[in-house]
């Protein structure tokens, strides 16, 4: 009698250092590995955007692409901030250390989608500001697996995350073929 | 065996696996962590730097000139080295340390550019007084191995051609459609050295030099034109004043007009914010002249619109006419390398890879289906090619020599894609190269672009701006602004002028030291000025400014077939003349007051 119970332990503990801890550590790399890769693709769209001044369609769509390539699927949030100088500029005699003159209008993801599906491009000015967030929305196995040991609970918890931000460096081109 | 020592066995073996992998991935995540830091921090500091070059030369009056500028480029440097310093605060100590790792920094001007780099040509005078012999001396030693870092002399973006008899010809390129052509280029074979805008001269009618009106392209008349900024200026108490001015720009100086009618008088506004009287009487009845002819007796006015079309005008026609630039073509470029072989020479992929884009025919001779001021022109499309490779040579030798001098790391000029170059080729940039950082396994190589958008370098099409007026309150548009263009057509906006972007800046005068004041030279007529929210706050101008240029119909970016659209027009070109009319008047007359270090060297007219 004391002997199968010990069995049947051994089998269970044997099962979960035999497989499960493998998968379970194989599965937290490949997570990792995603989150190389969505990191490096969410500063390059951003830093392209930083350079060029302007957001394409086309450039989106590819940082998309490239992200849900990791075999996730993302809630990708796009805030861009427009510098508007306008009120500084009827304050010009104001006090001199005085900063906040100007303002800035905020963009969000799908304001952002909206222009990019009807003009295929948001033009940008020195400036402005872009902040990229990228979180998985499915459960990863590593998510998986973890949650049959300790459950995690609640909307923000996400494995993979990239975030990029940074100001506009330069005034969207407006000749040319762009 | 039993189970349990199978078990034991087999976390045996995967623990130090798994261990090993997940600090091996933890070292890569690292890596990219500090890799996209550093991108990061190489584009802000190559944007604090360009940004200290905007400041200098749009705040300095003289920016123009050559000591100026290059004083304006090695602060701009500065800036570069302590902005990087700053961020990297933990891996970096001083900038002499980061000169290790940036081989190159490129500048790009408007008719050349400078490369900041190491170099060892630093002859160090070392005296040693020596005594013995017949007689005492002093014996100069000089040390060439010393390496410092500086600005390499500037390079023109210059190409040489061979024509058909030998004879060399030099074509020096900018940013426009301005060129200097040196060498045995008369027709009769005669040395010349001449320089100008290149345009299609047919499209100049009706040039009336005594009254300075003549038409463009049929319907844009360009004429004199009232110019006025808005200046604070400081009197001998140190108050500042603020006041509106009448300006024009005479021999490459800006002179504004105090008071109207015959009690005007002219002043230049110097570096520090005072008002300098013009004395000298050839200039002062140049001025008087000028506002009885054009301003009523009133005020002064710009005739630098005719002077740029009219010039451009006659050295189109000499270049078309008199001159042997037509029979150069492209095979007749001198390789930048070996300046004995010419392009047409090489063969194969050679050939065919040696310039990134190919025209055929005579590409300077302009025309109807070559008009420089056009972006796909092949007179454009050559000078690009050219001016890129001839950055590409010299930037892959100073790299090169770079390497042979510091041996940290394998130093290479990366290849830039064509989008960099097109940054590059069409502005005033900063690029700059940062390579051989240790980030965890590997070494850093990267390099940031950033072009300058508001400068007074150079005048592309879309640094300039329309200023509208309604109801008395004035407001600045791109050109391509659909808000604009519907505004004028309906009559709602009435066109007051076009201005360079640098006019909208704000503009500082210090006081003293701790009492600074601020205008917008825009600001005129007591209202304040503000951008369109449209195009300028959000910076969606609808409309390709290379059409309006071009005097065809517009048509949004996205309805343009080629866009896959449905190519419907949105405006005629009768139904924007007047914003066409003043957009190319202030082109012309911008670029023809930009300071140009090439002015016609042989005939100084």
């Amino acid at each position: 009698m004391g002997d199968s119970l010990i069995t049947v332990v051994a089998i269970f503990l044997a099962a979960i250092l035999m497989f499960i801890f493998p998968l379970m550590s194989l599965a937290e790399r490949n997570d990792d590995i995603s989150q190389l890769a969505v990191q490096t693709a969410t500063s390059e769209f951003v830093e392209n955007v930083r350079t060029t001044g302007k957001m394409t369609l086309e450039d989106y769509d590819a940082y998309l692409a490239e992200i849900s390539a990791t075999g996730n699927s993302f809630d990708v949030e796009v805030l861009i901030q427009q510098l508007d100088e306008n009120p500084g500029v009827k304050t010009t005699q104001a006090e001199v250390t005085k900063i906040g003159e100007n303002l800035y209008y905020n963009i969000y993801t799908t304001q952002v989608e909206q222009l990019l599906d009807d003009t295929g491009r948001i033009r940008l000015k020195e400036g402005d500001i872009i902040t990229v967030t990228a979180k998985n929305t499915n459960k990863t196995i590593s998510q998986l697996l973890r949650n049959f040991f300790y459950a995690i609970s609640g909307n923000d918890s996400y494995q993979i995350a990239g975030q990029s931000t940074g100001v506009v460096a330069v005034n969207g081109s407006t000749s040319g073929e762009d | 065996m039993k189970l349990q020592y199978l078990a034991i066995i087999c976390v045996l073996i995967i623990v130090p696996i798994s261990m090993v992998m997940s600090s091996y991935i933890q070292n890569q995540i690292d890596a990219i962590l500090l890799q996209a830091k550093y991108d990061s921090n190489l584009i802000n500091a190559t944007y604090d730097a360009v940004k200290a070059f905007q400041l200098n030369t749009v705040n300095n009056k003289y920016s123009g000139i050559s000591n100026s500028k290059i004083r304006d480029i090695e602060a701009s440097v500065n800036t570069f080295y302590n902005s990087l310093v700053t961020s990297m605060g933990e891996y970096v100590q001083s900038a002499e340390d980061l000169q290790d790792y940036t081989p190159a920094l490129l500048y790009t001007l408007y008719d050349g550019y400078y490369i900041y780099t190491s170099y060892d040509n630093v002859y160090t005078t070392n005296q040693v007084a020596v005594s013995g012999g017949d007689e005492d001396r002093v014996e100069i030693n000089i040390n060439a191995n010393e390496i410092d870092n500086g600005l390499k002399p500037y390079v023109y973006y210059s190409a040489k051609y061979a024509l058909g008899n030998g004879d060399i010809v030099i074509v020096n390129y900018t940013l426009d459609n301005y060129i200097t052509v040196y060498g045995n280029a008369a027709s009769d074979g005669s040395y010349v050295a001449r320089s100008g805008y290149l345009i299609d001269p047919s499209k100049v009618t009706n040039i009336d030099e005594n009254n300075k009106t003549l038409i463009y392209d049929g319907n844009v008349n360009i004429g004199p034109e009232s110019l006025k900024e808005h200046l604070i200026t400081v009197n001998d108490e140190s108050q500042p004043i603020e006041g509106d001015y009448y300006y024009i720009v005479y021999q490459n100086n800006k002179i504004y007009q105090e008071g109207t009618g015959n009690s005007a008088q002219y002043f230049y506004y110097t570096n520090e914010s005072k008002k300098s009287y013009v004395n000298a009487p050839e200039i002062v009845a140049y001025l008087d002249e000028n506002r009885q002819k054009y301003g009523g007796g009133d005020h002064i006015c710009s005739t630098s619109a005719f002077d740029y079309y009219n010039e451009a005008y006659k050295f189109s026609k000499w270049v078309i006419e008199d001159s042997k630039l037509s029979e150069i073509d492209e095979n007749d470029l001198l390789l930048f390398e070996d300046s004995s072989r010419r392009l047409g020479d090489l063969i194969g992929d050679e050939r065919s890879t040696y310039l990134s884009d190919s025209v055929a025919g005579a590409m300077l001779i302009p025309g109807e289906d070559n008009n420089p001021m056009l972006s796909e022109s092949a007179f454009n499309n050559h000078r690009l090619a050219v001016i890129r490779k001839s950055i590409e040579t010299t930037l892959s030798v100073v790299i090169d020599n770079y390497e042979a001098r510091n041996s940290l790391y394998d130093y290479a000029m990366p290849v830039l894609t064509d989008a960099d170059w097109y940054k590059i080729l069409n502005n005033v940039s900063l690029t700059t190269f940062l390579q051989g950082m240790s980030i965890g396994f590997r070494y850093y190589s990267n390099y940031a672009i950033v072009t300058n958008n508001i400068n007074k370098e150079v005048i592309k099409p879309e640094n300039i701006y329309v200023v509208v007026e309604s109801n008395g309150n004035r407001e600045y548009h791109q050109p391509g602004c659909e808000k604009l263009l519907q505004g004028v057509e309906n009559n709602s906006l009435t066109i007051v002028g076009a201005y360079p972007t640098y006019g909208f800046q704000r503009q500082t005068v210090d006081i003293n030291e701790n009492n600074s004041v601020y205008y917008y030279p825009q600001n005129v007529a007591t209202e304040y000025i503000t951008g369109c929210y449209n195009c300028i706050v959000n910076a969606t101008a609808e409309f390709d400014l290379q059409d309006i240029i071009a005097g065809v119909d517009l048509t949004k970016y996205y309805d343009k077939t080629e866009n896959g659209g449905s190519g419907d027009v949105s405006f005629a070109v009768g139904e924007y003349e007047s914003v066409r009319q003043a957009y190319m008047s202030a082109l012309a007359r911008e670029r023809q007051d930009i300071y140009k270090s090439n002015i016609n060297l042989q005939t100084n007219e």
